[in-house]
């Protein structure tokens, strides 16, 4: 880090993605608490900040859950992810404010350290209805915490994405217990059926569109490229590959995007090093292959990041044969430059 | 995504389809069919309308009511009682003993009560007395004589 190291890189996308957030947080818990104040005049100031923000805590967990597979079924959903991690930061903050006064309102005024109290005061961990839920809610929140300070991609760097993904996967037994929070906490003392209808709805949601678009991702893996010479493939017509877009193909378990630019034809491989972002997916902008996820750029000659960024991805021989697009699946070392082909 | 990850995600959206409709309905399953907060007290019957009896006491009214063929104990709060919740018991006009004494009712700091009587109760003067038990503290909070 030098001294024109910024932490973020703010830019107008980002700014306007940030304040879409805010305003969104801050017009539900402006119109929760109106209505808590309609509705139930007796509710007390940390009753309604612990209802408020962890109802939109739990909304936003949806929507971040949904954000993924959303983008794999639909392309018009990838300015979402662009910036999910704001989006991941901003529930956690709300779900810390949930616990905290949580912990304040029901185990800070008695004579026990108060986390000790959260596990001490209820201890039916063999019960069902009994359960002591407060620790589930816990146990997510220390989830949400370490993605949470770890989603600067200084620590992607550091931990490399590998290790950064596999930590970051836990979102899912966070989701989990959150649900179960939920169903073994507020839902055993809300009569109103409409809470286990929003937790259910979301679930059902949730489960469905990660299985579609999983099975989305398994046709194209087990798309069977029949015709072979010489090594190469034949993947698809010229005409069916866009200007500044690719199409993607898996050929012998490797995700190989063909990019069109400039009436010549690249190969380069599918995968973003920075998140594995699907680098077919995105398009050419600047000259430069841009990952739809988080905007990395690659060169479509060489597979390498312009200067001074120094990610590189395999390269891959490509040809032209009457109209046909022929791939060859062997890669070149990351960063090799291609001459690309003729259209 | 590399095709390893995918097969992770979908793995565990596929533990998720299993796991998380069994927690939901199992949790479903044990929430209580009873309010957790409901008055121990019955639902309030309306007042029988012909009034037999009235004793005023200064934080609350006792009426004896009757209808065509029940009687009942009209208990009222003028103010908000010293104790939270309150055992009314009937018994003889010479004792204060509740394990003697005929249970009623309970009643609340606030609010107006009714209890179902025997026809004729509290009709002879000096024949029998209300006593006004606090369970919490075990001691009897007031005695009233009819």
């Amino acid at each position: 880090m030098g001294a024109s190291y910024l932490a973020v890189g703010w830019n107008r996308q980002k700014k306007i993605y940030d304040g879409l957030i805010a305003g969104f947080c801050i017009g539900y818990l402006a119109l929760f608490i109106s209505l808590t104040l309609i509705f139930n005049e007796q509710a007390t100031f940390e009753t309604i900040l612990i209802r408020s923000t962890s109802t939109l805590a739990v909304l936003l967990l949806h929507v971040i859950l949904a954000i993924g597979p959303l983008c794999r079924l639909n392309k018009k959903f990838l300015p979402l992810l662009y910036n999910r991690r704001h989006l991941g930061v901003t529930m956690f903050s709300l779900a810390l404010i949930h616990g905290s006064f949580s912990i304040l309102q029901f185990h800070a005024l008695g004579n026990t350290n108060p986390l000790v109290s959260l596990f001490s005061s209820n201890t039916n961990y063999g019960s069902l209805p009994a359960f002591p839920f407060q620790a589930l809610g816990f146990f997510a929140l220390i989830i949400f915490f370490l993605m949470a300070i770890t989603s600067h991609d200084f620590w992607l760097h550091h931990l490399s994405p590998k290790v950064w993904k596999s930590l970051h996967m836990f979102v899912y037994l966070a989701y989990f217990l959150v649900v179960m929070h939920v169903m073994l906490g507020v839902i055993q003392y809300e009569k109103n059926p409409l809470f286990v209808a929003i937790i259910f709805i979301g679930a059902v949601t949730l489960v469905t569109l990660h299985l579609l678009a999983a099975n989305k991702e398994r046709r194209t893996d087990h798309r069977q490229f029949a015709l072979q010479k010489e090594g190469f493939v034949s993947v698809c017509g010229v005409n069916d590959i866009e200007d500044s877009r690719a199409k993607i193909f898996c050929i012998d378990k490797e995700r190989i995007a063909v990019y069109r630019h400039e009436n010549k034809l690249f190969a380069i491989h599918n995968v973003c090093k920075h998140q594995g972002g699907p680098l077919g997916e995105g398009k050419i902008l600047d000259g430069c292959i841009t990952c739809p996820w988080h905007g990395y750029q690659y060169l479509p000659q060489n597979g390498q990041s312009p200067p001074p960024f120094t990610e590189k991805v395999s390269t891959y021989d490509v040809k032209v044969v009457d109209g046909k697009v022929w791939l060859n699946p062997n890669p070149y070392p990351e960063g090799t430059e291609r001459p690309g082909c003729l259209v | 995504m590399i095709k390893q990850l995918r097969k992770r995600h979908f793995q565990l959206w596929a533990v998720l389809l299993i796991a998380l409709p069994i927690g939901i309905v199992s949790a479903m399953r044990v929430i209580p069919r009873r309010p957790i907060n409901s008055l121990l007290q019955p639902a309030k019957d309306p007042a029988l309308p012909e009034i037999v009896k009235t004793i005023e006491r200064e934080n609350y009214t006792i009426r004896i009511r009757k209808g065509s063929d029940a009687w009942q104990l009209e208990w009222v709060n003028k103010s908000v009682l010293a104790v939270p919740t309150a055992l009314i018991y009937k018994t003889t006009a010479d004792n204060r003993d509740i394990n003697k004494a005929e249970f009623v009712g309970r009643i609340e700091a606030r609010g107006i009560y009714h209890f179902g009587l025997a026809p004729g109760s509290f009709t002879i003067a000096g024949n029998s007395r209300l006593l006004l038990y606090d369970f919490i503290h075990d001691q009897i909070i007031d005695t009233v004589n009819f």
